[in-house]
């Protein structure tokens, strides 16, 4: 089960996706799926080891964002 | 002998640019030419990350700690639109500083037609700089918004934004115009409790024309006024209520984002210093037949003033400056009535002098000697 992370805007998108590259996270940078909220269309898949840290990013630099479960 | 900089139009766009203004923005356009935000390659992830790492300085430059309310557009008139024509005037009451540009006075002129809204110029000193003790007596409350052009672009004279701050306090909303002294005051735009300023990359700030915009403190102060697509919350037919897609409808000005991005990363040292340009004031100010437009109060003095010759025209000046000593200046009222209004320079303007930090002390002597000859 990976995660999905959503943003609410491409700045955020774009902040987080910085953040997260400059740590070194795995992360791969997709499409928001149709089916979540159109608010952004980029989107961070996230594996569940690295999910921690992601949020860890996200909160300490209140990124807005949305985390999905997806297979 | 060196060749001498005879560019004094930077009040008008900055010349030269930093070499890497040219080279950031044909790095963009031949290795990436991406999108912002409406996808998710690599391609657009750059481009969208040069977009925000430039809206990032901005807004260190503008002293404000949260970039999202820095907005892109093509230029300061466009960010003037962007806030007066969002923006619920309940009073129908604006106060102004005496030197305002076009930009400002033009909107505001259109608002005074449409909606009759009323608009004040504050009491002032004769150079322009606004008498602060009699701001902060006055009923700032009864008015939406309080607007100061911080840095004059006919005498230089830099208003004292601390004094005005404390003045207002609050009372109404204060706005800005950053468009002449960005690049050369610091405005701390949030230790100043600023509501609203607009800017423009391609002056102070040595950018490239086509990109300028506006801040905003608290979005919902505004509606947005160009509306389309923003790459985001594209199932509604609502522009998205969050900055800075609120007010960046369309694809933003990515090649002078670029541009302005090359500035920014690499702004030149000063090739003069402050004494210097006060030498070259001093010795215009020493020609009999000039009259000098600049601040009374020399702390008040950015690096940019005017001057008018009782022997000719402004024009005559001009073409003189040009056709017999390659000094490249601005000539007229510089698309701000009313400060030439306000410094006795109405209806002939002036001839202006605006330096960039390209300038030299030896450039400064050439240009006061050229002043010199042409006027004794």
């Amino acid at each position: 089960m990976k995660h999905l992370i959503t943003f609410a805007s491409a700045r955020e998108a774009s902040r987080a996706t910085r953040l997260m590259e400059s740590e070194k996270l795995d992360i791969v940078v997709t499409a928001t799926p149709e089916d979540i909220s159109a608010e952004c269309g980029i989107a961070i898949l996230v594996s569940p080891e690295q999910i921690e840290a992601c949020m860890k990013i996200i909160t300490d630099n209140k990124i807005a964002a949305e985390v999905y479960e997806r297979p | 002998m060196a060749t001498r900089n005879g560019y004094f139009d930077n009040g008008a766009t900055s010349y030269p640019k930093p070499p890497e203004c040219a080279e950031y923005i044909a790095r963009y356009l031949s290795e990436c030419g991406g999108t912002y935000g409406r996808g998710s390659y690599e391609r657009v992830l750059r481009a969208t990350d040069m977009v925000e790492r430039c809206r990032e300085r901005m807004a260190e430059i503008m002293g404000v700690a949260e970039p999202a309310s820095v907005t892109f557009g093509c230029n300061a008139s466009f960010g003037v639109a962007v806030i007066l024509r969002g923006f619920d005037f309940r009073h129908g009451r604006v106060l102004i500083s005496p030197l305002e540009h076009n930009a400002v006075t033009r909107e505001l002129e259109m608002l005074r037609q449409t909606m009759s809204l009323t608009v004040e110029v504050a009491e002032h000193s004769r150079d322009g700089a606004i008498d602060i003790p009699r701001l902060k007596a006055q009923n700032i409350d009864a008015y939406d918004m309080v607007i100061v052009c911080h840095q004059s672009n006919v005498n230089g004279l830099t208003q004292n934004l601390d004094g005005i701050s404390e003045a207002v306090g609050g009372r109404a909303p204060l706005f800005v115009d950053m468009s002449q002294s960005l690049g050369h005051v610091e405005p701390r735009l949030d230790d100043r409790n600023v509501d609203f300023a607009i800017w423009t990359g391609h002056k102070g700030l040595l950018g490239p024309t086509g990109v300028g915009g506006c801040f905003i403190r608290n979005h919902e102060k505004v509606r947005p006024l160009v509306l389309g697509g923003t790459g985001s919350n594209s199932d509604s037919y609502e522009m998205p209520n969050r900055v800075p897609d609120k007010f960046e409808a369309g694809t933003p000005p990515l090649v002078p984002i670029a541009g302005l991005l090359g500035s920014l990363e690499n702004r030149p040292e000063n090739r003069h210093s402050r004494n210097d340009f006060h030498a070259l004031l001093e010795r215009c100010k020493a020609i009999k037949s000039l009259t000098v437009l600049c601040a009374d109060d020399t702390a008040m003095q950015g690096e940019l003033f005017s001057v008018v010759c009782d022997k000719m025209s402004v024009a005559m000046l001009n073409h003189r400056l040009w056709h017999e000593y390659a000094i490249e200046c601005r000539s007229g009222l510089h698309c701000a009535p009313l400060a030439h209004k306000t410094l006795g320079s109405m209806p002939h303007g002036s001839v202006r002098i605006s330096p960039s930090p390209y300038h030299t002390k030896e450039d400064f002597d050439a240009l006061a000697t050229a002043l010199e000859e042409i006027c004794r």
